[in-house]
């Protein structure tokens, strides 16, 4: 194994998985501590993966069943919704943060022409119907038909997906994806970039001002060709031409069992999602705020009108009434250390330092 | 008295001083040089922007200049922006006699500062953390203290009080004792601690110190106030920033805390105000940054705490927007006394919620000046211009803060600091430090 804290860790979370499948009552018990991916936080469709990996060693109960379909048919949505987005060009700016990585620097905005290809037969549909019914805003896309759905899951559960722990240094997605290919059809790519104070620090140092990456995933279009891959390039030198920048770097590639790459995506598109709906959150707070101001500002234009009506009616000399106190707000201390001010406002801190610090002066 | 030289200024002082136009001392001038360069202590009360910095500067570079040897002068300041005001002035007063300086400021390399110190510059330019720091790290670097001749403490109502005691305390320490130097202190307001001072000593010479309570706003000041709710204040102040009077004048905020500046500074950022801040939270190379593009008038607008109501000096400025009422009154005095200087007009607007009453009563009687209702910002145009925007604005401000976990830097601070201090005398004060930023954020 690749001696690297991230392929040690997917290990253990694999023998987790190993354990839970061999539960006899056949209903999954996901633990939370341990996950296939826990860099970004929880991920989402985690029965669903199990459900996969069990689908072959025992047969499930139809709970299992109905709880897989359930799962796969939100994530074709989620599929619908990226395919959807990008065909667009309205990329959320979180969202570009994390997929901007996929190209390379001369700007080829995504890496995964493989992957559209596969899915472009539902962008097309989802496209037209958008042309025939303007109305229909990019949230709320049409569902697919059964047929359509049926294709897409099976597409989704051939896809298999690898980690690599390290990356040679200064490697970018577009030679990774040369490298992988040779395994087979490569879908989507990302490579994390490394932490922009390190780079900072990296530059400062003398250091030259390549890109680095830290650790990436690799979606091949089918399973066996992932495997292949990992048992092949594992702990091994890159290899090639002896006059290759990479020839000597040793790879750590790490087949992720049961691992889907919306497993990636989905952690991420939760916590846009928390983000979204707290903002709107206090957003329609604030606007009540909002609407409470503008309905006092009217009152009290109101009440100043009663009042100068009321004051013309008086006769010259008479006073208003004074009006009565409704409520009294809790006024913020003063306090100052000017000597000749009043002692009840004064700062009182007598501190036997600062006196010693006053004998020294003169 | 009519010139410098008259005063006692050496002449080539006299020279580069009216090289930028500087001929005719001001009072404070007047009044103590002479007595400084006969070689007495001395107690300067001064008004914000009277020209304190010549008045202590001119004699000490004119004794200098006699007999040069070693470290000649400390001048210690309470924050790093005045610190370096007060070196740029130094340094263009000598700039014609190979004058050295050493800024000695927190927030910049450590290492350096005490290298700089090892060679034994004219003047040490210094706020009291850092160089307490650096005399307990480095008591090697700093032994040309000991023979040093001038000690000055600007802005001394400030520095004595018990947030800088302690490092004063080992700044002292490392001063040679007080017959072998000349101490000048400098102060706006006379303070408990300056009037034990004053009367603990007979010979010093004291300067107007008696006058300066009196008259402390400039009549070219206009003062009004705003009276708000609470939530609408940055309705208002953006309202207030965008009116015919102020759309394009100089300004700047005085707010009470870190929080509510940044949060200042995004949501009129995001209004296209151009806009920059000044406050604690801050790391050093930015603040200098954001201060200098203010002076060059690359942003008009400054958001600033306390940390930028004392003695900086930028002429430009039109107006004082006090968007949180100080406590202290004289910091009031202070924080106004940024504009109108130096001859100019200026207003000051206060923003009044109905729970800085007292506080505002308390301003009013300190400068016997009652303050009139600013009548250009209407309810109306509030509504109409602002109040959407900067809402909506001011939710992504506050989001963002959140996401980019504002404040965290200083509380790593604090519990370093804690840990030092054996984390037990120490809680109560760090408790209750943090309380207050819970009720802010609201």
């Amino acid at each position: 194994m690749a001696g690297n804290s991230g392929a040690r860790r997917a290990s253990e979370s694999e023998d987790d998985f190993h354990s839970s499948g061999d539960d006899s009552s056949g209903k999954f018990t996901v633990k939370n501590t341990k996950k296939p991916f826990d860099i970004y936080g929880e991920t989402g469709n985690e029965s669903e993966d199990q459900q996969e990996e069990d689908d072959s060693d025992d047969d499930s109960d139809d709970a299992g069943k109905s709880v897989q379909r359930k799962s796969t048919k939100s994530f074709v949505e989620k599929a619908q919704d990226n395919s959807d987005s990008d065909n667009n060009g309205d990329d959320d700016d979180d969202e570009e943060q994390y997929y901007g990585f996929l190209g390379d620097e001369d700007g080829e905005a995504l890496d995964n022409a493989d992957a559209q290809m596969s899915i472009e037969e539902t962008a097309k549909v989802i496209e037209k119907k958008l042309l025939e019914d303007p109305s229909a805003s990019l949230k709320k896309v049409k569902r697919l038909t059964p047929k359509q759905l049926e294709n897409e899951e099976k597409r989704v559960k051939k896809t298999g997906v690898v980690y690599l722990s390290s990356l040679p240094p200064y490697m970018k997605p577009q030679k990774l994806r040369q490298v992988m290919t040779r395994f087979g059809e490569v879908g989507r790519i990302f490579l994390k970039p490394e932490d922009p104070k390190v780079y900072k620090s990296r530059i400062k140092s003398g250091g030259n001002k390549k890109k680095k990456f830290d650790e990436g995933w690799v979606e091949f279009v089918s399973k066996s060709d992932a495997k292949l891959a990992a048992s092949t390039l594992n702990g091994n030198v890159l290899g090639g031409k002896k006059r290759s920048f990479y020839h000597d770097d040793v790879m750590n590639v790490k087949y992720l069992k049961g691992f889907k790459w919306f497993d990636l995506t989905n952690a991420l598109n939760r916590e846009v999602e928390v983000r979204e709906s707290k903002k709107q959150a206090e957003l329609s707070q604030a606007n009540k705020l909002n609407k409470a101001y503008v309905r006092n500002v009217e009152t009290s234009k109101t009440i100043n009108r009663i009042k100068e009506s009321k004051k013309r009616k008086l006769p010259d000399g008479a006073a208003l009434e004074t009006p009565h106190i409704r409520r009294e707000f809790k006024q913020r201390n003063v306090a100052t250390n000017r000597a000749g001010a009043d002692d009840s406002i004064k700062n009182r801190d007598t501190n036997s330092a600062l006196d010693s610090v006053l004998n020294k002066i003169f | 008295m009519s010139s410098f030289k008259e005063l006692g200024v050496s002449k080539w002082l006299c020279e580069t001083l009216s090289g930028v136009k500087i001929t005719r001392p001001t009072n404070i001038q007047a009044g103590t040089i002479p007595e400084i360069l006969k070689g007495k202590n001395c107690i300067g009360g001064a008004k914000t922007g009277s020209g304190k910095t010549i008045a202590f500067a001119a004699p000490m570079l004119s004794k200098w200049a006699e007999d040069p040897c070693g470290i000649y002068g400390v001048i210690l300041t309470p924050t790093r922006e005045l610190a370096m005001q007060i070196a740029e002035q130094f340094s263009a007063m000598g700039s014609n006699v190979n004058l050295k300086t050493a800024l000695i400021i927190g927030g910049q390399s450590m290492i350096e500062q005490s290298n700089n110190l090892k060679n034994n510059p004219d003047f040490v330019i210094a706020t009291p953390g850092r160089l307490a720091h650096i005399i307990r790290e480095h008591p090697d670097d700093v032994k040309g203290l000991k023979r040093l001749k001038f000690v000055v403490l600007d802005e001394a109502d400030r520095l004595l009080t018990s947030s800088f005691t302690e490092h004063l305390g080992t700044c002292f320490e490392a001063f040679p004792d007080s017959t072998q130097r000349q101490t000048l202190l400098f102060t706006a307001t006379v303070t408990d601690a300056v009037r034990s001072l004053k009367d603990k000593s007979d010979d010093v010479f004291i300067h107007e110190l008696d006058k300066i309570d009196d008259v402390v706003i400039p009549e070219r000041l206009s003062l009004s106030y705003i009276l708000t709710p609470f939530l609408v204040k940055e309705a208002i102040l953006h309202n207030l920033l965008t009116t015919d009077e102020f759309k394009e004048s100089t300004a700047m905020i005085f707010v009470n805390r870190s929080e509510t500046c940044e949060l200042i500074r995004r949501i009129l950022k995001a209004l296209d105000v151009r806009v920059t801040a000044l406050h604690s939270e801050m790391p050093q190379s930015e603040r200098t940054n954001s201060l200098h593009r203010f002076r060059a008038g690359a942003a008009r607008v400054l958001v600033s705490t306390d940390l930028g109501g004392r003695g900086l000096d930028i002429p430009s400025v039109e107006l004082v927007v006090n968007y949180d009422i100080p406590r202290d009154p004289d910091d009031f005095i202070h924080r106004v006394g940024r504009t109108a200087r130096a001859g100019r007009k200026g207003s000051a607007i206060s923003f009044v919620t109905p729970n800085d009453l007292d506080r505002i009563l308390a301003i009013e009687d300190r400068t016997g000046r009652k303050m009139g209702e600013y009548e250009k910002v209407t309810d109306n145009a509030v509504i109409k211009d602002s109040l959407k925007a900067t809402f909506a604005a001011k939710v992504d401000a506050r989001m963002d803060m959140d996401k980019e976990n504002f404040g965290e830097r200083k509380q790593k601070l604090r519990e370093k600091e804690m840990q030092r201090n054996g984390g037990v005398v120490k809680q109560g004060k760090i408790m209750k430090q943090k309380k207050p930023k819970k009720s802010g954020k609201k």
